[in-house]
């Protein structure tokens, strides 16, 4: 569901909310997640960090735990949970999922009317939706109460009424005498002490008034092999500054121990969550797994358009592919980014006529999302459609750091550069985890624009080049040898991933096409 | 030699006369010229102000450590108090209507429109009608002060500009300040500085602060030399002058020309210096440890480093400080928000930020937590640091002479531009950004910036935004079979400024820091905003709604200039300053965590003694 503004999303809990979801844990680690969620919202716990791999259910993971310490929160009077994510689109996705199991556990269990549950929950962000538009009360009947109006418009500002807040990190929550569960999502690039960012202006006040310490418990939720657009002190070995690795090892040391990994894909089909595995997981120990009956998923892209007109060898792939039940297909391109570009045409011109194709079968009725690692990539393409499409909200087009938390029914990754590059490291190099990030977004279909070959030869040959150097390790100072190492073990993942994707199309459970 | 060479010329006579004992003195100050010369760190100019007016460990708190308090908050350009809102908009609007003779009304009239638009746009922080009143009746004071001073200030003529709250960033001073109100005569190359100010007594760092923005304004007018530049200041009459409106009336202190240069001169050590301390040098000239070997100056037979030593005395001008750690009952201890006798921390804990941060001896051992709170700090520093190098760049534009030349150079190419404000062609640059900073051999860091001069389509009276527009055909770039657009990036912070041919830097212009919200193509329609069909069009918003306020000082450049075109740059956005005010707050939690034994400090104590365990960790999980 994509909602416009936040009396959208308050409308949707209030009419289709008639029941909670179900929060039967499936697998241990599950299990672990949701009751060290539970403790640290309960007191039991002064954190938990849980690392949760693309679509695996983090939020839903807090949400079960909610639910369990829902009346906990409620009955302990100054207690707030503040929820913290990147950005703001995130918040905002965040709050719409959340909040209809807030609203529906007030109202069933403390019978609550509206106006006390829209008091209790604040939203806060620079770029949050406008709280609703003059005349949606026409929309929404609830929204004709002029004292709701006035109340929803405060919704957006932290007040003493509060209990629930879903913020930005770069917002303050300025309200004293309350007590924090500072829960941080999709943490994956934070540095440990940005958690406390809303809260810090208030985390020295109750110092001065006296007060125990405002942060009773802190959990973190994110992952690092997700984190992209680090700044360079956070890359490498200075990962361990980071949140979630941060809070991993104040764990270990004390005797809580309350970290996890999830372990099952929710949106990936099979065989996304294989490839990941090989570039990512399996160096954790971490074999992630697909939940996903992707049968019933394609059924939800419904019937072709029936005045499809114009056949194509993209369409042709596409039907292919749902018929078939695969998930993914490869468009191995042969053409490579020139240095200092940022943009290619082959590949451009690949995804707007992928995206033609899907607009030819399914028309706005699926939503696509583009991904490019760089901006300039993401502008042609865009610029490709417009002059090509009729406008329209279901076609998104985002760079990777923007992409991290975001699905769609079919992705078309659009691959950056996949040779290491001479005098500066090339993205992937840099920072691998964008491939991961940009190819676990689909949830029913994905579609892979890259030079499959080149990411698999060049990533041997920096592998070879690497271990030759190391093998004469004399003059080579410690310090570069771990950055060598480091980089081998960057080039192995990448190569794996080639690998893998290749393994897959000869067992026909990718659909590869050379262009 | 450039005025940045005077500039460092002037820092290295002051490190001359620390004394005898540096060893090294020609390599250190060698080493020191190339930091400043390639740095992108610049101080406030309120940080230095309060350096040498009023304590020197103050401003090392605020500028370099982000300490903030409950009683005292270093403001952000653009987020000032309600007073100093109101007053931007009706003296503003008062300047103009005075220049061209059509006053509407009195004093009275102008603050109440200026109080009306802000309270209809909901930035008025304070809400309730004796609140209000009391505002409005300050604001009448200060602007009936300015009404007659207008006519006898020697500014007047149709040549004449006022800019409220102008935001000037010159990376040569090291300063970024924004004056309460600049009257301009840029034909002549002169100016009147104004601060308005709510209480009757003006202290030392008010005049000082005056005249830090007396020079950022002789910069933005072209001085070219530091003789030309003090000159404009020190002449009589002179060309720049600097006047502080209290409510007993305006106030100017005039010095004789030799005291007013030695502060000039101080004020260029001071911002070197405040600089140089949240510097990573290592970047620059290898190793830190180096620099700080032949930097040590031997000071009453205590070894120091030169360029960290707190400055006591510069050019004849005695720099303030209070004694960290003595007692805080003496001025300026007894009046600053961060001594153990103002502190409200010190009630709690027993010292003020002061102590905790400059109380106690060199070679005390630190906590792991408090090592890693150093660590961050350090990070945010070269965080802070790379986010500035895109104005850097942008303020490279000087060595153009004008905007206008600059600007014509990128529309033919792209360019580069690296830390030592060095110019040149981008060979790689077949994209369309057009400005690429190159840190690469230094910070390791390159950003790119998209830049462009726009025609100003449309800027709202009633909400914040301004609409730009440009030809279709000016950018778009044919590649093989299709086109690219070089136009911002949406979502991209901009730094737009008005396209005044007389102003030599991108960062001197009058500008406003917002993001592009959306890039509309040719007939797209929002709201009631049609983009022309053979046009792009970029809509310009508030990146934060802290930043709101300035959107309605940028529709008084534009009215009050009549300029229709701006130029529109793509920046970085620095939030540095909250991530420093988080780790000042785990500082504190720190400190007490040490001290209370009691269940108060829950979470702190627990991380504390976690990181204190000596069991081992799975470091391996965290490599790539």
């Amino acid at each position: 569901m994509s909602f416009t503004t936040i009396a959208s999303a308050i409308d949707f809990a209030i009419r289709k909310v008639t029941e909670l979801k179900e929060c039967e844990p499936p697998s241990q680690s599950y299990k672990y997640a949701i009751d060290y969620t539970y403790k640290a919202f309960t007191g039991g716990l002064h954190g938990a960090a849980i690392r949760g791999p693309p679509g695996t259910g983090k939020t839903n993971t807090a949400r079960c735990a909610l639910i369990k310490a829902f009346s906990y929160i409620m009955e302990n009077e100054d207690l707030v949970l503040l929820h913290t994510a990147p950005t703001n689109e995130l918040t905002f996705e965040v709050f719409t999922r959340m909040f209809p199991t807030i609203y529906y556990l007030a109202v069933e269990k403390y019978g609550y009317d509206i106006r006390d549950v829209l008091k209790m929950v604040k939203i806060l962000g620079s770029g949050i939706p406008e709280p609703f538009y003059e005349g949606d009360e026409k929309r929404f009947q609830w929204l004709a109460d002029g004292e709701i109006r006035k109340i929803l418009r405060e919704t957006r500002r932290a007040t003493a009424d509060t209990k629930f807040v879903f913020s930005t990190d770069y917002q303050r929550v300025d309200i004293r005498g309350k007590q924090f569960i500072v829960f941080v999502d999709e943490a994956s690039k934070h540095p440990f002490y940005s958690s406390f960012n809303p809260v810090s202006t208030e985390w020295i006040r109750s110092i001065i008034d006296g007060k125990d310490e405002i942060i009773k418990s802190l959990v973190i939720v994110g992952d690092e092999f997700q984190a992209v657009a680090l700044s360079p002190e956070y890359r490498g070995s200075g990962k361990q500054y980071l949140a979630l690795p941060l809070l991993w090892e104040i764990l270990d040391k004390s005797e809580e121990k309350s970290y996890t990994t999830l372990d099952i894909s929710f949106r990936l089909p099979d065989p996304i969550p294989e490839i990941l595995t090989e570039g990512f997981y399996r160096n954790v120990g971490v074999t992630l797994k697909s939940g996903v009956n992707l049968k019933q998923r394609i059924k939800e892209l419904g019937d072709k358009k029936k005045d499809g007109e114009e056949s194509s060898e993209y369409v042709n792939d596409i039907l292919e592919a749902v018929t078939t039940e695969i998930s993914t297909i490869v468009y191995d391109v042969k053409s490579t980014y020139q240095p200092g570009e940022f943009t290619d045409p082959v590949r451009v011109r690949t995804a707007i006529n992928a995206l033609k194709a899907i607009h030819n079968l399914y028309g706005t009725n699926v939503n696509v999302m583009v991904v490019a690692p760089y901006s300039k990539t993401i502008q042609d393409v865009k610029f490709g459609i417009v002059s090509r499409l009729p406008a329209t909200r279901a076609y998104s087009y985002v760079t990777t750091p923007s992409a991290l938390g975001r699905e769609a029914d079919i992705v078309i990754t659009i691959l950056g550069k996949e040779y290491p590059g001479e005098k500066r490291k090339t993205i992937y190099y840099q920072e691998p985890e964008n491939l991961n990030v940009s190819l676990s977004r689909a949830r029913i279909l994905q579609i892979i624009i890259g030079n499959i070959d080149q990411l698999k030869n060049t990533s041997l040959k920096k592998i070879r080049a690497i271990s030759a150097d190391l093998e004469q390790r004399k003059g080579i100072k410690e310090d570069a040898i771990r950055e060598k190492e480091n980089m081998r073990k960057i080039a192995s993942n990448l190569y794996n991933i080639a690998k893998k994707i290749e393994e897959l199309a000869n067992d026909d459970r990718i659909i590869l096409r050379k262009k | 030699m450039s005025l940045l060479d005077d500039f460092i010329e002037v820092y290295e006579e002051y490190l001359n006369s620390l004394g005898d004992g540096q060893k090294s003195l020609k390599a250190c100050i060698s080493h020191l010229s190339s930091v400043l010369k390639k740095t992108a760190h610049i101080t406030r100019a309120s940080i230095v102000a309060k350096g040498i007016g009023f304590c020197y460990y103050f401003a090392r708190m605020v500028g370099g450590l982000g300490v903030t308090s409950l009683t005292y908050r270093e403001g952000l350009p653009g987020k000032g108090s309600d007073i100093h809102k109101v007053m931007a908009l009706a003296a503003t609007d008062y300047c103009h209507d005075w220049r061209e003779g059509k006053l509407k009304g009195g004093v009275d009239n102008y603050v109440a429109n200026a109080v009306e638009e802000l309270k209809a746009a909901g930035l008025l922080d304070k809400h309730n009608d004796g609140d209000i009143e009391k505002i409005r009746s300050d604001a009448r004071t200060l602007l009936s002060h300015f009404a007659r001073l207008l006519p006898t200030s020697g500014m007047s003529g149709n040549s004449i500009r006022c800019y409220p709250e102008m935001q000037l960033i010159d990376f040569k001073l090291k300063i970024w300040g924004v004056p309460d109100l600049i009257i301009e005569d840029a034909d002549n190359k002169r100016a009147l500085i104004i601060e308005w100010k709510t209480y009757t007594k003006t202290f030392e760092e008010d005049i000082i602060q005056v005249y830090i923005y007396a020079m950022l304004e002789a910069m933005r007018l072209g001085y070219t030399s530091l003789d030309q530049l003090e000159g404009a200041i020190t002449s009589s009459p002179p060309k720049i002058n600097a006047v502080i409106i209290r409510p007993n009336g305006p106030y100017t202190k005039t010095y004789d020309e030799s005291k007013m240069r030695n502060l000039l001169r101080a004020i260029i050590v001071m911002a070197y210096h405040m600089t140089l301390l949240v510097t990573n040098p290592e970047p620059y000239v290898g190793s830190r440890r180096g620099i700080e070997r032949i930097c040590t100056v031997d000071v009453s037979g205590r070894n120091y480093i030169s360029y960290r030593l707190g400055p006591k005395e510069i050019f004849g001008v005695k720099i303030r400080r209070g004694r960290p750690r003595g007692s805080h009952n003496r001025y300026p201890c007894n009046v600053c928000p961060f001594s153990d006798v103002k502190s409200p921390l010190a009630g709690a804990i027993g010292k003020g930020e002061c102590k905790i941060y400059f109380g106690t001896l060199p070679g005390e051992e630190k906590t792991r937590l408090e090592k890693l709170i150093w660590k961050f700090r350090y990070n945010v520093f070269k965080q802070s640091e790379r986010s500035m190098t895109l104005y850097k760049g942008l303020y490279s534009s000087i060595n153009y002479g004008n905007i206008h030349e600059f600007l014509e150079t990128l529309q033919d190419s792209n360019i580069v531009i690296d830390e030592d404000g060095e110019i040149r062609f981008d060979e790689e640059g077949r994209d369309c950004f057009n400005l690429r900073v190159d840190f690469s051999e230094t910070l390791k860091h390159t950003a790119k910036a998209i830049i462009g001069i726009y025609n100003i389509k449309h800027v709202a009276d009633e909400t914040e935004r301004i609409v730009l527009a440009k030809s279709l055909n000016e950018v778009s770039v044919k590649r093989d079979d299709y086109v690219t657009l070089c136009v911002p990036r949406e979502k991209k912070p901009v730094l737009v400024g008005l396209y005044e041919p007389h102003v030599s830097s991108i960062t001197h212009t009058a500008n406003i820091f917002a993001r592009v919200s959306q890039v509309l193509m040719p007939g797209e329609e929002i709201g009631n905003v049609k983009c022309g069909d053979s046009e792009v069009c970029l809509i310009i918003t508030p990146i934060s709604p802290y930043l709101r306020f300035p959107f309605h000082v940028f529709k008084r450049y534009y009215k009050g200039t009549g300029i229709q075109k701006a130029v529109v740059s793509e920046v970085d956005a620095d939030l540095t300053y909250i991530d420093l005010r988080t780790l000042h707050a785990l500082q504190v939690r720190a400190e007490y965590a040490k001290i209370d034994d009691t269940q108060k400090q829950y979470l702190t104590k627990f991380i504390l003694n976690a990181l204190e365990s000596t069991t081992p960790r799975k470091r391996e999980t965290w490599t790539t």
